[in-house]
């Protein structure tokens, strides 16, 4: 260990200790809301190293770096982190008021959510099948514990026992796809892997015990993504968690798998992209077409924007799929428009207090600032210009085409018309029809009024200027290819 | 010859319990045949010089999970015989099963899937490998071993956190207040006349508790 693998770790150091650091304070002050800001002042912390002094390298050699390495640090992974941590400080002021409101505003909330955004870290940053799989239950069992945070609420429990379950089963899957490959490789780093699969491929076919544990590995990675055929639990979890953990679900584990799905079939899993690329090309469509279409029909808000994800990732995983530069770059750009389109979403669905489509009818007429938010947002997630949504889309339909995946970019279309149905529907929801009750809606507080004005705000300005941050992310994922 | 003695006594402890678990009518028993497999395959890894595995696989199935098990069996009511209606019926499942495992390893062992470049660890005399474990563990590993650290923490503040409920109608002891207690506060001097009590407020509030019903 030198002193560049503790420089290069620095994000993640940072979050393990400072997580501690809040526990202690939480637990001394029990404070929840100093606690909070004490984690913005960790996350701001975290973001200082990737921010200012972008270093990158292999991090942590096994046996002088002949065996590989444990992390890779380069400008994409500070790019995806610095994404992360940012979004993670819009999601801290969504959580006070619900969880007030649901008597359980305890410190560990906050503690919970910057112990998920070190395992987010390394899992971004990981170059080891180890690192990799322990980074994923650091990231995954906070957000368990989130989703089951109201232990009153029959439904909240049940989210996370069953987020929980299944996500167990996804974790094992993961770790005997690892099982699988080391047993056929004899390493387990990216390196390793790398190089071993690429001579496998020379040689001649790549044994079926690779293939399958390949295909274990993917699969929870897709798990954590919600991609279509591995969706079913989102919709369920979606509407029992609380909402802000709900919005940090729809975002922030998004972003870390994203990052670490592009890192890996463009490294160790690079040599197979003949197996990979078809098949996650349909999954990719599937997920498109299932998620638009099943929004349709929901009633229930939350429901409507799980299937919305949904949607989103069979966009993001188009970008993915082409396996360019300028497909990672899109998926990175429209994963960090996407996320916080939606915790403006969130934000503004808090604000309402609605549960149900029905429950927002007549909004323009009690809110009209709350309903042209709702607007606003609704219409970037469909993709109309000149919002950042549609540059999002746009980022990785051209990627797509210049692959040459067109059916991908003619299914992308066709989803977002079905998104555009049910955006618009929902404005015509609340701007059309005669609402129930006249009264006007409850003063917003101040947190999800500073969410939903960001949220806004960036809309507009990366629909206008999409190169301010387009150009990091090309530049960023032009390194690892 | 004597470590091919050990060998099949280990071996046959592990084929001995594990028919137990299957023909035990009282779970509780398969349970033991359960305990009976663990520390023979221990045994059997210790006689691989894996005694670290050996250990561990003591440590947690044994000390850990076959108790969990025990534990659940005591809290439930189980209908220990209707469990055991129809054992046959799991018969062609439980089959199927070996011999699909069965297929799977035979057909990796002999088509030469496995990779021959695993480091292995010293075998035979030396008792070594808790040593080697240990040093990779904390030096080259030390970054994963950490994060499982942070894991096992997540784990403990979120039984913590799903459980505990801060209890309004319970008297704590708060050591600090009891020390800094002062004279003034826990005491009062009177000095009362023969035959009239103290004179203070407790004695107008105090009842025997047959007369406050």
């Amino acid at each position: 260990m030198t002193h560049l693998d503790i420089l290069l770790t620095t994000p993640l150091l940072v979050l393990g200790i400072g997580s501690l650091f809040l526990l202690m304070l939480g637990a001394f002050s029990n404070n929840a809301r100093l606690t909070g800001i004490g984690a913005a002042v960790v996350i701001l912390a975290a973001m200082v190293q990737p921010l200012l002094q972008p270093v990158s390298g292999p991090v942590f050699a096994i046996d002088g770096g002949a065996g590989g390495h444990l992390m890779q640090v380069s400008p994409f992974t500070n790019i995806a982190t610095l994404i992360l941590l940012g979004i993670a400080l819009l999601c801290l002021p969504l959580i006070e008021n619900y969880f007030k409101a649901a008597k359980a505003y305890k410190p560990e909330v906050y503690v919970l959510v910057v112990l998920a955004l070190a395992g987010m870290v390394a899992l971004i940053t990981s170059a080891h099948l180890l690192t990799l799989y322990v980074a994923l239950e650091l990231m995954s069992f906070p957000i368990y514990i989130l989703t089951a945070f109201l232990r009153d609420d029959a439904k909240s429990s049940e989210a996370g026992l069953k987020y929980y379950v299944l996500g167990s089963m996804a974790s094992g899957l993961m770790l005997y796809g690892i099982s699988l490959i080391y047993a056929g490789l004899g390493t387990l780093s990216f390196t390793g892997v790398f190089t071993a699969l690429n001579n496998a491929a020379a040689t001649g076919e790549a044994a079926p015990m690779l293939l399958v544990g390949t295909t274990l590995i993917l699969v929870a990675s897709l798990f954590k993504l919600s991609v279509a055929p591995f969706h079913m639990w989102t919709p369920d979890v979606y509407e029992g968690a609380p909402t802000p953990v709900t919005a940090i679900m729809g975002s922030l584990p998004k972003i870390a798998a994203v990052a670490l799905l592009i890192r890996l079939l463009a490294g160790p899993f690079d040599s197979l992209e003949g197996y990979w690329q078809p098949a996650l090309g349909w999954l990719a469509i599937a997920s498109m077409l299932v998620g638009a279409s099943l929004a349709i029909v929901q009633t229930n808000l939350k429901r409507l924007l799980a299937f919305s994800t949904i949607a989103n990732i069979g966009f993001i995983m188009v970008g993915i799929v082409a396996a360019n530069p300028q497909g990672a770059s899109g998926a990175l750009l429209y994963l960090g428009i996407y996320a916080f389109t939606t915790l403006g979403l969130f934000a503004a669905l808090m604000a309402s207090g609605a549960q149900t489509v029905n429950d927002l009818k007549g909004l323009a007429t009690r809110n009209k600032g709350l309903a042209a938010t709702f607007l606003l947002l609704l219409f970037s997630l469909a993709g109309i210009p000149p919002l950042a949504g549609f540059m999002a889309k746009f980022a990785v339909f051209t990627a797509a085409v210049q692959a040459g995946l067109v059916p991908l970019a003619i299914a992308g279309v066709l989803s977002s018309v079905l998104a555009l149905f049910y955006s618009l529907w929902l404005i015509k929801v609340m701007v059309f029809d005669t609402p129930d009750t006249l009264t006007p809606t409850p003063k917003i507080p101040q947190g999800l009024n500073i969410v939903m004005f960001v949220s806004c705000i960036a809309t507009l300005i990366l629909g206008i200027f999409p190169n301010m941050l387009g150009n990091l992310t090309l530049a960023a994922a032009t390194a690892i290819f | 010859m004597l470590p091919d003695l050990i060998f099949a006594l280990f071996a046959t402890g592990i084929l001995v319990g594990a028919g137990l678990i299957i023909a035990a009518r009282n779970p509780m028993l398969g349970m033991l045949g359960m305990l009976v497999t663990f520390i023979n395959a221990a045994g059997l890894f210790i006689l691989f010089g894996a005694e670290f595995l050996g250990l561990l696989l003591i440590m947690v199935y044994l000390g850990a999970i076959a108790v969990m098990f025990l534990f659940v069996l005591m809290t439930i009511d189980l209908e220990f015989f209707k469990l055991r209606e129809k054992p046959k019926a799991y018969l062609p499942l439980g089959l199927l099963t070996v011999a699909v495992l069965a297929g799977e390893f035979i057909l990796a062992a002999n088509y030469g899937l496995f990779s021959t470049n695993v480091t292995m660890l010293p075998t035979g005399e030396q008792p070594q490998n808790i040593i080697q474990i240990g040093n990779v563990l904390f030096t080259t590993y030390v970054l994963p071993f950490q994060l499982s650290g942070l894991v096992l923490l997540t784990a403990m503040v979120g039984a913590i956190v799903l459980t505990h409920r801060p209890r309004s109608d319970v008297k704590r002891q708060s050591i600090t207040k009891q020390v800094l207690r002062t004279k003034e506060e826990g005491l009062t001097m009177t000095k009362p006349k023969l035959g009239h009590g103290t004179g203070t407020n407790v004695a107008k509030h105090w009842k025997p508790k047959s007369v406050a019903k």
